[in-house]
């Protein structure tokens, strides 16, 4: 029989010899088996981001038709307030001109959109002063080569300093165009409530008065169906037996401008008689009369979005 | 030692020794730009906004600056840099502009540096802008070693600007616009559709006003205020940034003309702002 010495002997590895090369294996096939656990935490942490951020980006390009669901996980950059799942902003600078004071907001559209249809083209905002006085925006300025800022504009508030900015309506632009012809006598040069246009989606735009003459003209419109209302091109083609005469448009349209202010629900356009638009007093032999109408009609959403303008940079150049 | 001591010291070893070696392997996956953009100490990490700025870059207000390249040749150091808006509109142009430079060395000397309006790339398919800025007179003893940091000092912010203004009808009236821009009538030519009037139009020697090929300031218009003008607006011809005279032409839609004219005019003011952003570091001497 063997005796315990023996025994032990048989239980004793070589490398727990004392001196012998390779009796720190269990630390090696430790770090093997530690550096696998942290490669592969890592491995499966990466691709679980991975999945969320495909998630996101997925949810983002779903948004751009209107839907919201799920945007909210990537939050904007710091400083800038949340104006809908799309848009933040954040004030940057303000300057005060001719009698105004042009707050200048810079904007971020969320990556994946398309931003047609959810800058801050226009709005309504408020302003308080250092004095606890209220001042309502009288319009926004913006530049189409530089979509990334927009000025919302302020009567001067003197020396009362800037306490709090605040956007209380959003608008966002829906453009709608349609057309009509009308028979007409020529030699009248003025009509009332001359065309109904549809402009499709419950919204009519009625040309309520026109007026022509050899050099231009002026259209007034009334829209109904759309309550915010917007602003309206008008074009009109002079004609006669089916032969075009001379045409007249309205000068700019309301985007155009640039400046957005309040929307209306009716206005009135001066027409610009085209160049080359036949010999002039060609329209008063007009028998018809074909309407073209476009309509950039704002609809309003509310908002509640409050920056803090105690620290920003007002100059007066 | 015994055997279970022996085999969690592996494992915290070779734990440590793992999470080493992905830290390289990520660190390796940084550009060089990267590198220097980590240098900075004073703007916002990208490491806080990866859904904003990816590939990294130095946040300002909200303009992201990408560090490309530095280079250090006959006393001149040229640091080469993209700006990128924070947004993601298709060809959108960043509002916020860097304007003046502060290149610091190891020995503690600075040199400053402004840059111009940058110009604009319009094909979409890279950042919006990409730039450089010059340092020059640098002793021939600095190396690139010695420059340590680069920082932009004043900015330049698009503020969009629509006034309104009224002057005399009267052929060589003049008024003077909020930003030095001053508008002249040099000429009326009745006609039978209506009225042409001329303006002539000095712009101040600024290089942050109007130039011919720069984007950033190009659509500076006029038109005529209230009804009874034909045309709908003018836009300031080219004055290549350094002053000079231009003009626009507006229709009135009558032979006579009123003896008072309303006349708007919009613009962009890039109106200067002071503040300190490092955009490279340390990493520079690399």
């Amino acid at each position: 029989m063997a005796d315990g010495t023996g025994f032990s002997e048989i239980l004793r590895s070589p490398l727990d010899e004392p001196g012998r090369p390779g009796v720190w294996w269990p630390v090696l096939a430790g770090m093997i088996v530690g550096g696998l656990v942290v490669v592969g935490g890592y491995t499966v942490a990466r691709s679980d981001a991975g999945a969320a951020a495909s998630t996101s980006s997925t949810a983002t390009v779903a948004g751009q038709s209107g839907a919201t669901t799920g945007l909210g996980d990537v939050p904007f950059p710091p400083g800038y307030e949340t104006v809908s799942d799309v848009v933040a902003a954040r004030p940057e600078y303000a300057i005060k001109v001719g009698g105004e004071l042009f707050v200048a907001v810079a904007t971020v559209i969320r990556r994946g959109f398309d931003a047609s249809g959810v800058t801050l083209d226009g709005g309504s905002w408020t302003l308080e002063t250092g004095t606890g006085e209220l001042l309502t925006s009288t319009a926004v300025v913006s530049d189409p080569l530089l979509p990334g800022v927009v000025s919302v504009v302020f009567p001067d508030p003197g020396d009362a300093g800037l306490e709090r900015l605040r956007l209380i309506e959003r608008w966002e632009p829906d453009g709608r165009e349609g057309s009509e012809t009308v028979a007409v006598d020529g030699a009248a040069g003025e009509w009332d409530e001359l065309a109904s246009v549809d402009l499709g989606g419950g919204v009519t735009l009625e040309v309520t008065r026109l007026e022509l003459t050899e050099r231009g003209g002026i259209a007034e419109w009334s829209l109904t169906g759309s309550p915010l209302g917007g602003d309206v091109a008008v074009f009109v083609t002079a004609r006669r037996e089916g032969q075009d005469l001379g045409s007249y448009f309205s000068s700019t349209g309301f985007f155009l401008q640039r400046r957005v202010v309040r929307p209306a629900t009716e206005g009135v356009v001066v027409l610009t008689r085209a160049e080359g638009g036949g010999e002039l007093g060609d329209v008063a032999v007009a028998t018809d009369l074909l309407v073209e109408v476009s309509a950039t009609l704002l609809t309003s959403f509310p908002a509640d979005v409050a920056f803090d303008v105690t620290g920003l940079v007002v100059a007066t150049p | 030692m015994s055997l279970m001591v022996r085999i969690l010291v592996g494992v915290v070893a070779g734990g440590l020794l793992g999470g080493a070696g992905l830290w390289l392997g990520n660190a390796a996956e940084t550009s060089g730009a990267a590198q220097l953009a980590a240098a900075s100490t004073t703007s916002a990490a990208a490491a806080d906004e990866p859904e904003w700025i990816p590939g990294g870059g130095i946040r300002f207000a909200s303009t992201v600056l990408h560090p490309a390249a530095m280079a250090l040749e006959d006393g001149v150091a040229e640091f080469a840099y993209e700006l990128v808006p924070l947004g993601a509109r298709s060809g959108e142009l960043p509002v916020v502009l860097p304007e003046e430079w502060v290149l610091r060395t190891r020995s503690g000397d600075a040199y400053m540096a402004a840059t111009p309006p940058p110009q604009a790339r319009s094909d979409g398919t890279a950042a919006p802008v990409a730039a450089a800025v010059r340092f020059t007179d640098l002793p021939a003893t600095v190396g690139r070693v010695d420059l340590v940091e680069v920082a932009v000092v004043g900015w330049r912010v698009a503020v969009p600007v629509e006034t309104e203004l009224e002057m005399p009808s009267r052929t060589g009236s003049s008024v003077r616009l909020h930003d030095g821009t001053t508008i002249t009538l040099a000429t009326t030519i009745e006609q039978d559709s209506g009225t042409i009037l001329d303006f002539d139009v000095t712009v101040p020697p600024d290089v942050w006003r109007e130039t011919e090929q720069n984007p950033f300031g190009r659509s500076n218009t006029f038109r005529g205020g209230g009804p009874g003008w034909l045309s709908a607006a003018s836009t300031i011809a080219g004055t290549g940034g350094g002053g000079g005279s231009t003009g626009f032409q507006l229709r009135w839609s009558e032979r006579t003309v009123p003896a008072s004219i309303r006349i708007v005019y919009t613009t962009v003011a890039w109106a200067p702002l002071d503040a300190t952003v490092v955009v490279g570091g340390e990493a520079l001497d690399g």
